[in-house]
């Protein structure tokens, strides 16, 4: 779907026709559920946050004028919905939602190449590894990664998405990935396997 | 490593493909003979590709409990 055909679906929800919705969340129902998943962590909560996303659109439809494109606006609710989500539940577990910024002075090292997977099992291998470190990434930080390599939403869309300077999405996309390759790297079922080491050996 | 400092964010930024051509031009030269910085360029871009891998289908009763409750109010 062109930005210019969503334009013109949004606008004939703006004008009443409730069942013009249906395409639009036909078109971006996996990338939200992908993004709520990711955050919440969890399937049943996840649906209860897309869900929600959608029919807080819905509801707020009036009020998104083209700005940027649909998707956007939709994943900046999804965000925000999420983010609030997650704050009631930290509140319940006295859990921290940001990052401490001095965490970030270390510096990085990568000792090996486990994150350079070459066969399925190694691509798999890493792909559970990051579900489980993005997990324990702050939410904040989880929040503007997500836009990214989900989402795939460039920097100045995730600004808008998240109302942030450019130059801050920069650094706190930066910080993020630190911040998720110290966690993997100290993750212990998640390690330079043999597989990897005999391929580098031959 | 410490003259690797002023990189580091930039190599996220390329990895995102939002970096200017000079900058790109500096930093490839950088990792040309920089192996901490490259293996840290990969580090970054397997991520982005676990992550963008790992997609789920959303349940089929997705859009249509969505749709059920906009007609319903």
């Amino acid at each position: 779907m062109t930005r210019e055909e969503e334009l013109e679906i949004v606008r004939q929800v703006q004008d009443g026709d409730s069942s013009a919705f249906e395409s639009l969340v036909l078109s971006h129902q996996s990338k939200v559920y992908n993004l709520s998943l990711r955050m919440v962590g969890n399937e049943d909560d996840a649906l209860d946050m897309a869900q929600e996303s959608f029919i807080r659109a819905y509801n707020s439809i009036g009020s998104f004028r083209g700005d940027c494109r649909f998707s956007v606006w939709l994943y900046r609710l999804t965000t925000n919905i999420c983010l609030d989500f997650l704050r009631s539940e930290s509140r319940k577990a006295h859990i921290s939602l940001t990052y401490a910024e001095d965490d970030c002075e270390r510096e990085l090292e990568i000792p090996d190449e486990r994150f350079s997977p070459q066969s399925e099992a190694e691509r798999a291998e890493l792909r559970a590894a990051v579900r489980r470190g993005m997990k324990h990434l702050p939410a904040d930080y989880r929040a503007i990664l997500l836009l990214r390599e989900i989402d795939g939403l460039s920097y100045d869309e995730i600004g808008k998405a998240l109302e942030l300077e450019a130059g801050t999405v920069k650094s706190r996309i930066f910080r993020a990935r630190k911040k998720l390759c110290e966690i993997l790297l100290s993750d212990r079922n998640f390690s330079y396997t043999s597989e990897s080491k005999e391929r580098k050996e031959v | 490593m410490a003259e690797c400092d002023k990189y580091i964010m930039m190599i996220s930024s390329l990895s995102d493909s939002e970096l200017s051509p000079e900058q790109e031009a500096e930093l490839c030269a950088h990792m040309e003979s920089c192996s901490d910085c490259r293996r840290i360029y990969d580090a970054f871009k397997g991520i982005s590709g676990a992550m963008s891998d790992d997609l789920v289908e959303p349940p089929e009763s997705l859009s249509k409990s969505i749709m059920h409750r906009i007609e319903a109010q």
